[in-house]
């Protein structure tokens, strides 16, 4: 029998000696790890000694985070674990370009669905802010890490442990690692995106006894009212906190009144430090975690008249604001608009699956052809006949996703997000 | 190894029963789109799902038009 991989446990309370690390003080250099221990010491002394680092995601083959180095002018790669470090220099150095890599700037690259990963630079002060406004609420709380850790929403998690004195536990891949971390290493707080809870939901048995957690985060994907409900009856979180942030404008919008979506009186509140408004549909951020800026890209200009417009589509219902899906998951379906996650809405109140993934794909016939995954609770048999029969009273046609699989679990990104291609 | 008639009308039946039609018995002179249900969304159901089986897409490049089983089956036996 194949031995459970297990979980790897960081404890604020005991830091490595920055000596461990063989990196030059001068940057920007670039760290390819996947080894936590080996990530949290450079996060640790990065942000004491303002290092210049670029964080690979640990997924990236090795060819790719020794291009992205040299793409960026990096003068070398970390690589190994935190016992066994390799520094390997990276010759033929170029300037990045018109905003280049400066002192104290730590970069993260965006998951490049959509074209090239980009890199986006944070100033080290801004991006741990908001971990230590949590850090008060949190003292010494043992975090679960769900997302990549090289991603914003995985640093915040680091930020806010390392701020508390707390720990971070990274558990075995998959549903099962992610169960046994939380039965076996007394996590006490958890953020992850809506699909990695239901995930987590669906692997707990329902016998399983689950401590009631101090803090449950959700944040990464549209969140609805029936998980968060499903979220404070099974974990029974002293605290239920659902997080708007970007790797581009940072951590927005935090609420904790248990209700989907964030008030509406919110909107145009110059009092507030992060700023909101809908223009076009959009929901647009003007906020103090931003990033400085793309490399190689001009720096947004300074001050508070700064506008990001996430490509989030939101609407303002009585004094609630809603987040309706993001404009790259509006598919064309023959001409008519459909929302990816409203589909996911209509296939969830069947009340039939723990989770479904609504997708596209191209098709010579109609352009993009619907697809769904869905996942059956373990009580329950489903049929795709039954299953197209009860969707064509809810959905007009071009919005019933035409090929569905019956799968056992979803397939997720790094990131704990649903695929959507 | 399947003929590639049979692996086409085995799908044609599958998406039909998907969309709650019963069984077609299909034969090289039907007219896909005038004696039987199959619309162009379930066209497109279809071709992904012969892709998935036989690994071959002869609309890759764009869509050929045919109304036949027949014409259907020779696109995919020439793809």
């Amino acid at each position: 029998m194949k031995m459970p991989e297990p979980a790897v446990v960081w404890d604020a309370a005991i830091p490595p000696s920055p000596q461990a690390l063989p990196v030059p003080a001068q940057g920007p250099w670039l760290l390819h790890t996947g080894d936590p221990l080996l990530l949290n010491a450079v996060l640790r002394w990065g942000l004491e000694k303002k290092w210049n680092v670029l964080l690979a995601p640990p997924y990236w083959p090795v060819a790719q985070a020794v291009e992205a180095a040299r793409r960026h002018g990096a003068t070398g790669v970390l690589t190994g674990t935190l016992i066994d470090s390799v520094w390997q220099a990276t010759p033929g150095d170029t300037a990045t370009g018109a905003l280049g890599l400066r002192e104290g700037s730590i970069g993260i690259f965006t998951s490049g669905t959509t074209g090239e990963p980009k890199l986006a630079l944070h100033s080290w002060n801004r991006i741990r802010l908001p971990g230590e406004f949590a850090a008060k609420r949190l003292p010494a709380a043992r975090w679960l890490m769900t997302y990549n850790p090289t991603a914003y929403a995985g640093l915040q998690v680091f930020f806010t442990a390392l701020a508390t004195g707390g720990a971070v536990i990274y558990p075995a891949p998959g549903a099962e690692g992610a169960a046994a971390a939380v039965r076996e290493h007394g996590v006490e707080a958890i953020s992850a995106t809506p699909t990695w809870w239901r995930m987590l939901l669906a692997a707990l048995p329902k016998e399983a006894v689950v401590p009631p957690l101090l803090q449950a985060s959700l944040g990464g994907e549209r969140v609805d009212q029936a998980v968060l409900e499903t979220i404070q009856i099974r974990f029974n979180p002293r605290r239920l906190t659902h997080i708007y942030a970007s790797t581009e404008a940072g951590s927005a919008i935090v609420v904790s009144d248990g209700r989907a979506g964030f008030p509406a009186a919110w909107l145009e509140d110059s009092d507030r430090s992060v700023r909101l408004r809908i223009r076009d549909g959009f929901l647009e951020i003007a906020s103090p975690y931003r990033m400085v800026g793309y490399a190689g890209q001009p720096a947004a200009s300074g001050g508070q008249g700064d506008w990001y417009r996430t490509p989030d589509l939101v609407s303002q219902q009585g004094d609630r604001v809603h987040f309706i899906g993001r404009s790259d998951t509006v598919a064309n379906i023959g001409g008519a608009k459909v929302v990816l996650e409203e589909v996911e809405q209509s296939l969830m109140q069947l009340g039939w699956f723990s989770d479904c993934r609504v997708y596209t794909r191209s098709s010579p016939v109609t352009g993009t052809l619907l697809c769904a995954e869905v996942v059956p609770t373990p009580d329950r048999t489903v049929t795709i006949p039954a299953l197209k029969e009860a969707l064509a009273t809810r959905l007009p046609r071009h919005a019933q996703p035409q090929l569905v699989k019956i799968v056992s679990s979803l397939q997720l990104s790094a990131n704990g997000k649903k695929l959507r291609s | 190894m399947i003929p590639m008639r049979e692996s086409i009308c085995e799908v044609l039946n599958e998406v039909l029963g998907e969309n709650g039609y019963p069984a077609f018995a299909f034969q090289d002179s039907t007219n896909i789109f005038r004696e039987t249900p199959v619309d162009s969304l379930a066209l497109a159901l279809v071709i992904v799902k012969l892709e998935e089986r036989t690994g071959k897409d002869p609309f890759k490049g764009g869509f050929i038009s045919f109304t036949t089983v027949g014409e259907l089956v020779r696109l995919y036996e020439n793809a």
